[in-house]
């Protein structure tokens, strides 16, 4: 091999491993490292490289190493939304507490009565949403922008019976007592012919 | 008193011709858990709610805490702490207080 040719695979090289290091995850951003510790920790197989070359070089360079990076600081991402619509209080937090034959749901609501809220129950889910038509008629502790409206979709590990479940209001915390139903256990089902 | 156990809420204060308006969040605190101490100008708020999980139960998703509340906020030069009224209601506390008579805008006959 020829000085030229030396000097040509010094800088190829290098060009590849500082691709792929660029996304190595035990990489401190910004920190530099030499050639040596680059190869050794790219693990770079010069004769692999030599025998793609020709074809696969293409691929290796197009390797974008910001890709990773743009995804974790995707402002869009569904991680962001909804740390964003909870920052913005679109929708309130929740404790549940879970028996063998009853939920509970605690709702953070301060300023809140039954008359801001409606609760929907569905066969395996409770339904939570905002009431914005009864929003001015809340008094006093009301601020003076509309707050934005918000509604919130809990499924439930077991049936719930309805006419049994009840909420109540104390003191801006609502709480949701849903009894599991009887029904829920196994049923038999007669087979026919 | 013991400083982890307790929280600074979310609270927002308001400025109105006549006085002044502080509304702060204290979700799941009665009205006699709550305690407000007038120091000077000094409002002390401290709660001591006895909170306990639903006996039997097993919390499986937890995105709030209940906990007890304190802050302490200084009143404005303006703002004259006798007059000073208080409403706690669904978890939201309403201190209005008034602005001392001598300081409020008022209208000079020109002789």
């Amino acid at each position: 091999m020829g000085k030229w040719e030396n000097a040509k695979w010094h800088n190829l090289a290098h060009r590849v491993t500082t691709c792929a290091i660029s996304a190595h995850p035990s990489l401190v951003w910004g920190q530099t490292l030499d050639l040596a510790q680059k190869l050794q920790m790219a693990n770079v197989d010069f004769k692999k490289i030599s025998k793609e070359r020709k074809n696969k070089m293409n691929t290796l360079m197009n390797i974008n190493p910001w890709r990773f990076l743009d995804d974790l600081l995707d402002a869009n991402s569904r991680t962001f939304r909804n740390m964003r619509a909870r920052a913005a209080g679109r929708f309130p937090p929740v404790n549940v507490f879970l028996d063998d034959d009853a939920i509970l749901i605690d709702v953070e609501l301060p300023g809140k009565t039954s008359k801001d809220v409606e609760l929907t129950l569905e066969p395996q889910a409770v339904v939570l949403s905002d009431k914005p038509a009864a929003q001015e008629s809340t008094g006093g502790a009301n601020t003076s922008e509309p707050a934005p409206a918000w509604s919130r979709r809990l499924e439930l590990p077991f049936r719930v019976d309805a006419d049994k479940a009840n909420a109540k209001f104390e003191n801006g915390i609502l709480r949701i007592e849903l009894p599991k139903t009887e029904k829920s256990g196994a049923r038999r089902i007669a087979i026919a012919g | 008193m013991n400083t982890a156990d307790y929280r600074v809420p979310t609270a927002a204060i308001t400025e109105n011709p006549d006085g002044f308006e502080l509304k702060v969040q204290l979700p799941g605190i009665g009205k006699e858990e709550a305690e407000l101490h007038m120091d000077g100008r000094t409002l002390t708020l401290k709660t001591n709610a006895k909170y306990q999980n639903p006996a039997g139960f097993k919390q499986v998703v937890s995105e709030f805490e209940r906990e007890n509340y304190a802050m302490s906020v200084d009143l404005p030069e303006l703002a004259d702490p006798a007059a000073l009224t208080a409403k706690l209601e669904n978890g939201i506390l309403l201190v209005t207080v008034k602005k001392r008579p001598e300081t409020q805008a008022r209208k000079i006959n020109i002789l």
